[in-house]
């Protein structure tokens, strides 16, 4: 009888672990999905496919992703070890310039689309962060593995704060190229070089 | 002869893409990069001031990343140059050649040709799923080959996908070799071809064998390279600037081409 008691307790707590774990993996998903579709439908609404209407798209379009792309947390793991070197000034100052680099590198490949589908794969959580895996089935028939990495940032929302497309990361990318460029040169040239490219 | 000569150099341009990083399915469109923005207004991201919301090993690669090796390029000085020469040919020969070919064939036109390249090189595909026992896989090629090449008018169009929502996946030899577990072994940066390794370069060889169009010509063997040559400019016709792309960040595009094509090739490998 004892056993079956001790037993029981057992697994309620791991009923209790197994579905905390596949709440908080599924929130990810939500999240991310949400963004996602809200992009879509943005991207698709025939009312705003006009020559006029493409900017005002374009402004819309950047706000529903800085709504879930912490660009600031993407630009920090970019910089890396040179994050903490820096002030709180030039902090803010590489912030906006890194989340400008990035809408200028994807907003036009963003809006190329049409009816591509995203399927969502499963997801990985590894402490405060979970991994979702998608694949983007282009007009084309092709897969495009897109892996997307999120966390639980402080205000209690999943944000983005990586990308892997293919197997190649967009953090790990900029980290390595941020980090040779500052191999050679001070951080104010960086800025100046991203500067010249936003 | 110079036709031939012709087609023998348009085919080793063909090569470089097919060794080059994903191929995207994104539309060749037009874009003006607007460098307006808007401002950091209202966003509810909810990153307030701390910068230490999630201070663990930022600086490192995460728990999500799978940790892969740098490839060996004891051949950097070759390597290097070869990156310059072919750097110099794609910019003034091939990336002209495809904007030129795709302002004369419209896009439909290319997306078909595109279709029909890959419907004839199945087998490259169905070999080497099978040989990777990817058996769904290579039943998925079967199925496509059957569809299309019948249905589809010799591969010209996709009813496969179009109606079945069965989807393409590019297999190679490299990719087999590595499921049997050959290193790449070292970088090279051949010319024309551009980023590969000995593992790769094997590959190519297998991946030769395994194409049809290198058997229609038995007495004119510049014109299958020709065949492919085309195949190539025609795939890079619908993204022309995705190399471009690809490296405008890099501080140093020799190391970033190699790294981010050595780390795409082993992803290939793991999936």
């Amino acid at each position: 009888m004892r056993h079956i008691k001790k037993f029981s307790a057992l697994l309620a707590v791991f009923i209790l672990l197994v579905t905390a774990h596949t709440a908080i993996a599924g929130e990810a998903t939500t999240a991310l999905k949400s963004t996602l579709d809200e992009a879509i439908t943005l991207l698709t609404n025939p009312d705003l496919k006009a020559e006029s209407k493409l900017e005002a798209r374009r402004v819309k379009l950047r706000e529903i992703f800085r709504g879930r792309f912490d660009y600031r947390e993407m630009g920090k793991r970019s910089l890396g070890k040179h994050w903490k070197k820096i002030n709180a000034a030039e902090r803010d100052e590489f912030s906006d310039l890194f989340a400008r680099l990035i809408e200028a590198r994807y907003i036009t490949k963003i809006e190329a689309y049409t009816d591509e589908k995203i399927n969502y794969g499963g997801e990985r959580a590894v402490k405060n962060k979970v991994q979702v895996n998608t694949d983007l089935i282009t007009k084309q028939g092709t897969e495009i593995p897109i892996n997307y990495k999120l966390l639980k940032n402080k205000a209690g929302k999943w944000v983005i704060y990586d990308v892997v497309i293919e197997g190649i990361g967009l953090v790990r990318n900029y980290r390595t190229n941020f980090g040779k460029f500052l191999s050679r040169k001070s951080f104010a040239d960086l800025v100046a070089d991203l500067k010249s490219k936003v | 002869m110079r036709l031939l000569t012709l087609l023998l150099a348009l085919s080793f341009f063909a090569i470089t893409l097919l060794a080059a990083p994903p191929s995207r399915a994104a539309d060749s469109t037009e874009y003006s990069l607007s460098t307006n923005h808007i401002l950091l207004a209202a966003t509810d991201v909810g990153d307030d001031d701390s910068d230490d919301d999630y201070d663990d090993d930022y600086y490192e690669d995460d728990e999500f990343d799978t940790p892969i090796k740098d490839i060996a390029d004891p051949l950097e000085g070759f390597n290097r140059a070869m990156y310059k020469f072919n750097d110099v040919v794609f910019h003034s020969v091939i990336k002209p050649t495809a904007i030129g070919y795709a302002k004369i064939v419209p896009e439909p036109a290319r997306r078909g040709v595109n279709r029909f390249m890959l419907n004839l090189t199945t087998p490259i595909r169905f070999v080497n799923s099978v040989l990777q026992l990817k058996i769904k896989r290579a039943g998925t090629e079967l199925f496509r080959f059957g569809c299309n090449t019948t249905v589809g008018i010799l591969g010209i169009f996709d009813p496969a996908f179009q109606h079945f929502g069965v989807t393409l996946k590019k297999e190679d030899t490299g990719q087999t070799l590595g499921v049997y577990g050959f290193g790449p072994g070292i970088y090279i940066h051949w010319p024309i071809i551009g980023p590969s390794s000995i593992r790769n370069t094997v590959g190519l060889v297998g991946d030769f064998f395994l194409d049809p169009r290198s058997y229609l010509f038995p007495h004119a063997e510049g014109a299958s390279t020709g065949i492919q040559a085309y195949d190539r400019v025609n795939e890079l016709s619908l993204d022309p600037e995705f190399l471009d792309e690809l490296l405008a960040d890099a501080t140093d595009p020799y190391e970033h081409l190699r790294d981010t094509w050595h780390r795409y090739r082993e992803n290939k490998v793991a999936n």
